[in-house]
């Protein structure tokens, strides 16, 4: 049997947890004070998940970095390919918060996700 | 110069400014001003493009950005006036503010209440004094924050970071995410500063090595960095030279702590807590001036902007009564920080109502006992970590049972 | 400023574009001759005189008759017109050296007889009580005083930058980034070649500082040495900026006036310097040694100092020479090559004074060959008045703010400095992040840049029409952001 300990990064607590695995399969968790944390434990063994935040181009509007960040987190090791991904990835303003830069990013089923809004420039 | 008369100035437009602004509203207040010196509202909140923010206000997971933007869309859909490329400054004891504004030139305001929310700086390269050369490439991590975030820019591409708050953390990860390689983050202290799911996330991830209980001993390079010296550091946290090794690198970002920034709050007579750099306030979050009132970083340096929030908006709603009736319960009693408690605020308190205190801990501990005032209120945790504000509610039964001047708060070993 | 490439003939080239360089290239405006000057770093002040202390000398320091006690006094008469006319920061705060103990009398007698001697305005011995009316905050040993009222302080780089500005206003061509690679004398000229290419000067002024003997010896001429000698400086918040109101000096020790407890022009406070023979010229390293010497001599002088109110620390290189005093004549080995070398402590002091000697050095040396030299009427020695926001009370303020809204708009919130200031600072020829700050401030202050940084960045490169991640912070590879984001992945 192997035992794995981690911090849950699911909020600031960031609980000490403790997972035991046999075969492949979690046998026990344990350390966590809520269900986030168990759920986080599961995903961190059979399919690690981080949230990406990034910026990307945006051309037109009052600021040209436009911040982005995944609705849900993605596989962690896709976390490469998606700052590739988003290294040539432009958006033209207006955007408003929330709106889906990408439906289904890198085929994860997630959508890419502005963080802020931003206006058009006004050209003056 | 223009002349304004306000019932309320609220100084920052960031978390704590917007807050503040919003609960003063709510409680009738309409003669008011949000005064922010960069041309947006949101503060330092528009950098940290990271998540982590709003889990306890909005019990949900958002970004500084969307955190911002939920208090920027209530301000503007309550028609609270605010004036961006506005700077305050001056700020006098009879609260006349001098303000210059991009939009109007030098203003002159007079000011019935006044909430300070202009939040904090960071610590340089001097405050720590490390030796060496002085080349570009040295950075504050908020600074390097501002240049990737909104810049667009990259400050280089094999950094060193120093400290490990949160903001070096959420760097270490976003220089590597960009390309860069951090090479290193180095803590003089013997445990971390930033939460441990940043160590988790920021660091573990991507097998940045943090190395506790080492300092920067010496900047090298003419133009730009081109090597730091690392070296461990002795029980003085005085570098150990023969022990240093070198890390070669063309940037050095300093996440050494944050300073309240408190220069206006001095020009109106505001006394500091020398601890926390902020003014020292009663439970109304009242400073030593009658009238000023003050929330945020620029009280005490936060670690989740959600509590920013909630000190705000009870500095908003008290900096409005104030308006409406001219003056606030007296605070006769004081708060003192016992053992392993760095700091209590609020530093006053009038008895007369529940009073929520934050305090922070001197050291980390295992299980310790929070115990106020001899044995007025104790509770039992499971740990206390300097990086994590410790909040404390205590009924105001028990504080009218109190009879001494000076309540402290200790943090005594597994009672 | 002008940059040529071909060969560029002149009545006179003036090699240095330190505080010492620029006023001699002023003072020389004042005639009518073809004049350049030329800098090895990309902008004026970027050498010794940056890290200069800003300390106006009253002129009791040096041995009478030596040209630093002559140079000194009559520089520090001239400080509050020459400052008034550039509009340079400069306040005559008043210079009070302190003996800690009664052993310390008889030298502080010695001082006081040899600023008698020197010539120094109004100046007193003075004992305790009147030593703590003047500053209550020294410490309680002090004993005596000797006080020099005229003294002063001043802004040493924007004196520098500006010097050199109503220099080039006045005719003077200045080429930066042209480090001078040789001299030779051709006997009736003598050729300069630069990075900037090769000139033809009739007389040339060295004023090369940690390098005037480097230029001396391409023509052959080893009548002197420079002796680096670092100084470290630590600058503090102008929170504790009115502790002191004059320019506290200890008794000094052999090679150097010692460590004082400096007011600067802008309303901080400085201590240091320390005096470190070296080899090295441009090793501008600070060291934990040295801040501690500082702040245990600084602390023996004024109470309340703290190491938590250093907001910035740096170091500097004296070009002092082996000969003690200011060497200031024409070479015997090269008759065309002025040299004005050596200018250590009372350097920044003496400098409008070393401008007006060597200026009449040049007529003496142009009547001597019978060279017609005519004065240049059209001379105006004063530049337009800056306009800061830091300044609340100047009245042109609002007049300004009225005409140009960028007055009011903050860019750096730490020293109060406005979007107008930056772009008028590069009018003024800042091309780096180093010359804002020297020229406005901006990022000098306790938050070291940290917020004002980006902002300025951006200003720069839209004034200036280059990549952002072009500007460097003094030239060099000093680059501050090399590259965009998304570029390294």
């Amino acid at each position: 049997m192997e035992t794995r300990t981690f911090t849950c990064i699911s909020c600031p607590i960031g609980c000490r947890l403790t997972v035991e695995i046999e075969d492949g399969k979690i046998k026990s968790i344990s350390g966590s004070k809520c269900q986030r944390g168990i759920t986080y434990a599961e995903n961190e063994i059979y399919d690690p998940k981080r949230t990406l935040t990034s910026t990307i181009k945006i051309e037109g509007g009052i600021i040209d970095q436009l911040p982005v960040r995944t609705k849900d987190p993605i596989p962690k090791g896709k976390m490469n390919e998606a700052m590739l991904y988003l290294k040539d990835l432009k958006v033209k303003a207006p955007v408003a918060l929330g709106d889906v830069i990408e439906a289904d990013f890198l085929g994860t089923g997630v959508a890419l996700i502005a963080t802020r809004t931003v206006k058009e420039k006004r050209i003056s | 110069m223009l002349k304004w008369q306000k019932d309320l100035v609220i100084i920052g437009g960031g978390p704590a400014g917007l807050a503040a602004a919003i609960a003063a509203r709510d409680e009738g207040i309409e003669d008011l001003i949000v005064l922010e010196r960069h041309s947006e509202l949101g503060g330092i909140l528009n950098q940290c493009i990271h998540n982590g923010f709003g889990l306890h206000y909005f019990k949900e997971e958002l970004t500084g950005p969307e955190y911002a933007e939920r208090f920027i869309e209530e301000l503007q859909k309550k028609n609270v006036p605010f004036l961006t490329d506005a700077m305050v400054i001056s700020l006098s004891p009879d609260k006349k503010l001098l303000v210059a504004s991009k939009e109007h030139g030098l203003v002159e305001i007079e000011a019935k209440a006044v909430v300070l929310a202009m939040g904090c700086r960071e610590r340089t390269r001097a405050a720590i004094t490390i030796p060496g050369t002085r080349p570009s490439g040295v950075f504050t991590a908020g600074t390097v924050q501002a240049l990737i975030n909104i810049e667009g820019l990259m400050p280089g591409r094999r950094a060193v970071i120093v400290g490990s708050g949160d903001i070096g953390l959420i760097m270490a990860r976003r220089l590597t995410l960009e390309g860069a390689q951090v090479l290193a983050v180095v803590e003089i202290m013997d445990y971390p500063g930033g939460l441990n799911r940043n160590i988790a996330q920021c660091l573990e991830d991507f097998d940045i090595p943090l190395y506790l209980s080492h300092t920067i001993a010496d900047i090298q390079g003419k133009d730009r960095v081109e090597k730091v010296l690392v070296a461990p550091v002795d029980e003085n946290r005085q570098p150990i030279l023969d022990k240093a090794f070198p890390l070669e690198c063309d940037t050095l970002v300093l996440s050494v702590g944050l300073i309240p920034e408190n220069e206006l709050s001095l020009e109106a007579g505001v006394e500091l807590d020398k601890t926390t750099g902020g003014p020292i306030v009663s439970e109304y979050l009242e400073t030593t001036t009658s009238g000023i009132f003050a929330c945020g970083n620029v009280l005490q340096v936060h670690d989740l902007v959600d509590n920013v929030t909630a000190e705000s908006i009870r500095a908003g709603k008290m900096a409005a009564n104030y308006v409406k009736s001219g003056t606030l319960p007296a605070c006769g009693t004081e708060t003192k920080a016992g053992d392993n408690v760095r700091y209590v605020v609020p530093q006053k308190i009038s008895k007369t109502e529940d009073v929520e205190f934050f305090l922070r801990a001197a050291r980390p501990m295992d299980r310790p006992t929070l115990v106020v005032g001899d044995s007025l209120y104790t509770k039992k945790m499971r740990e206390a970590k300097p990086g994590e504000m410790i909040s404390v509610k205590i009924p105001k039964e028990k504080l009218q049972s109190f009879t001494g001047s000076e309540l402290t708060f200790a943090l005594r070993e597994g009672i | 400023m002008t940059e040529k490439t071909q060969r560029k003939k002149f009545d006179v080239l003036i090699i240095g574009g330190g505080v010492v360089g620029t006023a001699v290239a002023r003072s020389l405006a004042k005639l009518k001759l073809k004049t350049a000057l030329v800098e090895k770093e990309v902008e004026l002040a970027f050498g010794t005189t940056k890290a200069n202390s800003g300390i106006v000398h009253a002129g009791f320091h040096n041995e009478p008759g030596s040209l630093k006690a002559i140079l000194c006094v009559k520089g520090c008469d001239m400080f509050p017109q020459v400052c008034e006319e550039l509009d340079v920061p400069f306040k005559e705060n008043g210079v009070l050296m302190v003996a800690t103990s009664d052993r310390e009398l008889p030298l502080l007698h010695k001082f006081y007889e040899q600023g008698i001697q020197n010539g120094v305005r109004d100046l007193e011995l003075i004992d305790r009580d009147r030593v703590f009316e003047l500053e209550p905050n020294l410490s309680r040993d002090i004993v005596a005083g000797l006080f020099a009222p005229h003294g002063g302080i001043v802004s040493p780089f924007e004196l520098a930058i500006y010097q050199g500005v109503n220099a080039e206003k006045n005719g003077v061509e200045i080429f930066l980034d042209a480090a001078v690679e040789n001299v030779v004398d051709r006997g009736n000229y003598i050729e300069v070649a630069t990075k900037k290419g090769t000139f033809e000067a009739a007389l040339v002024v060295n004023c090369a500082g940690l390098f005037a003997d480097d230029i001396a010896q391409m023509v052959g001429d080893t009548s002197f040495a420079i002796r680096p000698r670092k100084g470290e400086e630590y600058l503090l918040d102008k929170r504790v900026g009115n502790l002191v109101t004059s320019t506290i000096f200890p008794l000094p020790s052999e090679n150097s006036k010692g460590i004082l407890v400096i007011p600067t022009a802008h309303g901080n406070l400085m201590i240091g310097p320390t005096a470190l023979e070296m080899q090295e010229r441009e090793d501008l390293s600070t060291t934990q040694e040295g801040l501690e010497v500082i702040y245990q001599s600084a602390s023996k002088l004024v109470k309340g100092i703290s190491r938590r109110d250093i907001i910035a620390s740096f170091a500097g290189v004296r070009a002092a020479s082996d000969r003690g005093d200011f060497v200031i004549e024409f070479s015997k080995v090269a008759p065309r090559l002025l040299n004005v070398a050596g200018i250590e402590s009372p350097g920044l002091t003496a400098a409008p004074a070393i401008g007006e000697m060597v200026l009449e050095m040049i007529k003496d040396w142009c009547k001597d060959r019978g060279i017609p030299v005519e004065e240049n009427h059209d001379f105006n020695p004063r530049l337009p008045k800056r306009v800061r926001l830091q300044d609340i009370d100047d009245p042109r303020l609002e007049e300004m703010i009225a005409k140009d809204r960028r007055y009011a708009h903050a860019v750096c919130r730490c020293e109060l400095v406005s979007e107008a200031e930056i772009v008028e600072a590069i009018q003024n020829g800042a091309r780096t992040l180093d010359g804002i700050k020297l020229r406005t401030r901006a990022g000098m202050g306790r938050c070291q840049g940290g917020f004002c940084t980006p902002k300025v960045l951006q200003i720069m490169a839209r004034e200036l029409n280059v990549p952002i991640t072009s500007i460097t912070k003094r030239g060099g590879d000093s680059v501050i952001v090399p590259y965009k984001t998304k570029e390294l992945i």
